[in-house]
């Protein structure tokens, strides 16, 4: 589960090699949750800041076999977000239907 | 069944949030700066404190009555009692 | 039960490791297994063993130190999240040709596969974020 923006921060792009490594080992999917949809965002520049720009990577989740990229429809709403803003195909959810998604999961890692 | 920790100041996200999704049989712990918190979930007798950061920040005579206080041995018997841990922070 | 521990948080800059270290030493003398704490982000800097807090606060390495080896636990820093800030290991340091190397025993270095593994072979795993 990912919670955190990019670039101001490594969480996310830690965070996302742990998910790749994980996928090798089991069954995943990833919550991109609040400000972890800011992750996604299509077109990022990051030369003048000096971090990475590692969302071009969440491309590979599918061939690392990682189902589903979920996001949540009110945290998209609430910073204005749409899915065509996003790097990928990502599957949205009611904020209602979280908890039920964090039940069809054994282990949560949180970023 | 899902122990949701919570370790930010309520006027972070991080309360709100783990409050949105967490089902009426959760549990919840406040940790670190999370028991600030106490007095937005009082009356809430899913939550639970966690002594040692309440008593490190001068709080310990105001813990609402629902809530229940724990020690570090409360936290892990807590972890015991659910499937997994929802970590807020 | 079978407990993990991930630590996200650098020694004295947040909580994060006071809890954890708190917390580990509950799991144990509650009687339970604690399968291996993991190290990441930030956390690596636990396993610095040239920390030199003041005399009148909790030396974190030498507290985890002692923990593991009274417990014979597995303490492991994420290599990559290490590497980048300058936490390694004497064999890390002639791989990277580096002048010095920091990480203490009995912390280990090793990979993410190490945070999957625990969290696949432990029945319950904690996150100590910052």
């Amino acid at each position: 589960m990912q919670s955190r923006a990019p670039h101001g921060s490594l969480f996310g792009q830690e965070g996302l090699d742990a998910i790749l490594m994980g996928s090798a080992f089991a069954t995943c999917a990833v919550l991109m949750h609040g400000d972890g949809v800011y992750q996604l965002i299509r077109d990022q520049r990051s030369s003048g800041t000096s971090t990475r720009d590692y969302s071009v990577s969440y491309g590979a989740l599918g061939d690392y076999g990682v189902e589903t990229v979920f996001c949540v429809q009110e945290d998209l709403t609430e910073r204005r977000l749409v899915v065509d803003d996003l790097v990928i195909p990502v599957t949205v959810i009611d904020r209602a239907a979280v908890a039920s998604l964090l039940n069809d999961y054994n282990t949560i890692l949180d970023f | 069944m899902i122990l949701h920790t919570v370790n930010k100041p309520p006027s972070h996200a991080a309360l709100s949030d783990c409050l949105a999704v967490m089902a009426s049989d959760d549990l919840m712990l406040l940790i670190e700066d999370g028991v600030y918190c106490l007095h937005e979930v009082s009356g809430d007798s899913r939550v639970h404190v966690l002594t040692p950061d309440l008593e490190a920040r001068g709080l310990w005579d105001r813990l609402p009555a629902e809530l229940t206080a724990v020690d570090y041995a409360g936290f892990v018997g807590l972890c015991t009692r659910v499937d997994k841990i929802k970590t807020w922070a | 039960m079978r407990f993990a521990i991930t630590v996200h948080g650098g020694p004295y800059t947040s909580q994060s490791s006071h809890s954890a270290l708190n917390f580990a030493k509950a799991v144990l003398h509650e009687g339970h297994d604690l399968y291996r704490v993991f190290f990441y982000h930030d956390g690596v800097y636990n396993g610095s063993e040239i920390m030199a807090p003041p005399q009148d606060e909790i030396d974190l390495y030498g507290e985890w130190r002692q923990l593991a080896l009274d417990h014979e636990l597995d303490l492991v820093v994420c290599i990559a999240s290490a590497l980048r800030r300058g936490v390694i290991n004497p064999t890390e340091a002639e791989r990277y040709e580096k002048s010095a190397a920091n990480l203490g025993k009995p912390f280990t270095i090793s990979g993410l596969g190490q945070l999957i593994d625990a969290a696949l072979s432990a029945d319950r795993l904690v996150t100590f974020r910052v």
